[in-house]
């Protein structure tokens, strides 16, 4: 195993091909200050990465690390953005459906300026966009809406209207990309709100039907089209739409 | 694996946009998806693809015994697999699928076993010793509501398309089943094509009912109720299934119906002219390439889909352009409630006296809201088949005018 290990090249744009198994990186946290974090499909054992999903491997400027594979099923990973659904109270508790194996958990005092006092009143069948922060193999996922300084940055309840839809995971990734275009370009028509979960369930809303509409299938129309396709006929399909 | 739940914002955002006259793919309500049917290697292998929903169908037949009680006639058996692999809420193992196995089963048993469409007789090989069996076996590959039609368009076309090999009675009584090398196999003998239309009830409002033709399985997801019928282009209505908590004025049921015979027309002629297509290239073809060439990609289908959307540029895309489309000179009028007076065609269906059909209407939307008794639908079904004899050969004369029109 050792003799073959063969670091892939990280630098950016040109990400690898990995398969299940291969060799990422050696990273003892003992040895060295860096501090790196992982995402889906990697894995830290015995003091190297591994790969565990086929797809490109690819390396955000802050040092996340995760593999890029066309998948529909979400499996949660901590610090992930997620759109969930509303299943249940079961007493501090809301059950929430994230479209993974399990039902995540969020505690009511995770939302901003929640207290015993005053809590936040959620129904079944809400929407509400969150954040992991426990993603652990054999445990429930919980969800927070607050960050690290108890604000909640855009995290809550969706306001009521609007619309959802699921889209493959690689397209919601591909949507938040902080270089792409895409939503961009839809503003340029359309002015809209939307709300990206990395578990592929994405929120539209806008002032009228037929727009909603109209996003909902451009950025439907990234499953079957490469980003530059997409760019170049996302105005044209608006058009033909609304 | 558990359905994933519905959210509060899906449902009120279909049900908002079905009332401002919108779908979700931009169709038009009483517009179908794309159909395309496709036939494998083997005789009666039929794959039918409506939107995204795939269907498969497999007719295979083996020599048995016949029933004591009707000697002289074949048997046909009808089976609906529903898997995982159609949609992940769905269970594995087989036939044992819940309440929407059963229910699709007794549909299509319905309209292809019980309206004798197919001529058992023809299957006859010796009286009370040997007859064919024919087994159809619907695997559904992907679900994307409307399984009813689906299925049933892919079951009909795969019998339609069907040969048995020939056989050799013997004087002795012996059958010899020969092979498709040593003498030509026989086509099976079916007289009426039947047709599955089904209509989802979305109903914004109390008193508010809105009629969507081939639902998707968000649509049927949200909807209040539904309206399958089953029936074929020459008059019959073979089965009428009407589940949901929703009442229906009568002449919105038979608008639809209405509605569904010229539906059933169209898809009729398609399921024969493919099988017809089909036979011919087959018999100039030494080796049919089967569905290797003619089944397209989910991706490739939507892909397809948006080019033609764009290339349209209309908010609905044309009626001459997919064959399965329906005519549109009723679709305005269709899903809005009826006024009876001012409605020519209305008033034209209707020549009962007014007391008569009020209570009529009554008792349908009595027999309607139990949904989990069947003999009442059963019922129900003869009743509508009944009163409506005379009702549809007005309808045939109206449709006859109108597509000379």
């Amino acid at each position: 195993m050792g003799s073959d290990f063969r670091a892939p090249d990280l630098s950016e744009g040109d990400p690898t091909v990995v398969l299940p198994g291969d060799l990422i990186l050696e990273y003892d946290p003992e040895k060295t200050q860096d501090r790196i974090f992982l995402g889906p499909g990697l894995r830290w054992q015995d003091k190297t990465i591994t790969a565990t999903k086929c797809g490109l491997l690819r390396k955000t400027p802050k040092k996340i690390y995760f593999i890029d594979s066309q998948q529909k099923r979400y499996v949660p990973e901590k610090r992930d953005f997620v759109v969930g659904i509303i299943l249940k109270k079961r007493g501090d508790f809301y059950m929430i459906d994230i479209g993974a194996s399990m039902a995540a958990t969020i505690s009511y005092l995770s939302f901003e300026n929640a207290s015993k006092k005053t809590r936040t009143e959620l129904d079944v069948g809400d929407l509400i966009y969150g954040k992991l922060i426990v993603a652990n193999k054999h445990m429930d996922p919980e969800l927070v809406c607050i960050d690290s300084y108890d604000r909640a940055m855009g995290m809550g309840r969706l306001p009521d209207g609007g619309i959802l839809f699921t889209v493959p995971l690689h397209v919601a990734r591909l949507l938040i990309k902080p270089d792409n275009p895409f939503l961009h370009n839809i503003s340029k028509k359309i002015t809209y709100t939307i709300v990206v979960g990395l578990n592929g369930r994405v929120w539209v809303k806008t002032a009228r039907e037929g727009e909603m509409v109209a996003v909902m299938n451009a950025i439907l129309l990234l499953e079957v089209m490469s980003m530059e396709e997409a760019n170049k006929k996302v105005l044209k399909v608006l058009e033909s739409f609304i | 694996m558990k359905e994933t739940p519905l959210s509060t914002c899906e449902r009120t955002a279909l049900t908002d946009m079905v009332e401002c006259g919108l779908r979700h793919d931009r169709r038009g309500f009483l517009e179908a998806r794309d159909t395309t049917i496709s036939f494998g290697r083997e005789y009666g292998s039929c794959s039918v693809i409506l939107g995204e929903t795939r269907v498969l169908a497999q007719v295979t037949c083996e020599v048995v015994e016949p029933r004591a009680s009707r000697p002289s006639e074949g048997k046909l058996s009808i089976a609906v697999h529903l898997s995982p692999m159609a949609a992940p809420h769905l269970e594995p193992g087989g036939g044992g699928g819940g309440a929407e196995v059963d229910a699709l089963q007794q549909v299509l048993e319905r309209n292809i076993k019980e309206s004798r469409c197919l001529d058992l007789e023809s299957l006859c090989i010796r009286a009370e010793e040997s007859v064919w069996q024919l087994r159809v076996d619907i695997t559904v590959l992907n679900h994307d509501g409307n399984l009813c039609d689906a299925s049933n368009m892919a079951a009909v076309a795969a019998l339609r398309h069907f040969h048995r090999p020939d056989v050799l009675v013997e004087e002795d009584g012996r059958v010899t089943v020969l092979s498709h090398a040593t003498s030509p196999p026989v086509p099976t003998f079916m007289r009426k094509v039947p047709v599955c239309v089904s209509y989802a009830l979305v109903c914004p409002q109390e008193d508010k009912c809105l009629v969507l033709m081939d639902p998707t399985h968000v649509e049927e997801r949200v909807m209040t109720g539904k309206l399958v019928a089953g029936l074929n282009p020459h008059g019959d209505i073979t089965s009428l299934v009407f589940p949901g908590r929703v009442a229906l004025k009568k002449e919105q049921i038979m608008k639809c119906l209405e509605h569904a015979f010229r539906r059933a027309k169209i898809i009729a002629e398609m399921v024969q002219q493919a099988v017809e297509d089909d036979l011919q290239t087959r018999a100039t073809e030494d080796r049919p390439s089967g569905f290797r060439d003619k089944l397209v990609s989910d991706e490739e289908y939507k892909r397809q889909r948006f080019t033609h959307l764009m290339a349209t540029k209309v908010l609905t895309i044309p009626t001459e352009s997919t064959e399965a489309a329906v005519p549109m000179e009723e679709e305005p009028s269709v899903p809005k409630e009826q006024d009876p007076a001012n409605d020519s065609t209305n008033n034209e269906l209707v020549d009962d006296p007014d007391d008569l059909e009020e209570s009529r209407t009554s008792a349908v939307i009595a027999s309607v809201t139990k949904t989990s008794k069947n003999k009442k639908k059963v019922k129900k079904t003869k009743d509508v088949k009944m009163d409506s004899d005379s009702e549809e050969e007005q309808q045939h004369t109206l449709l006859t005018s109108q597509d000379l029109q």
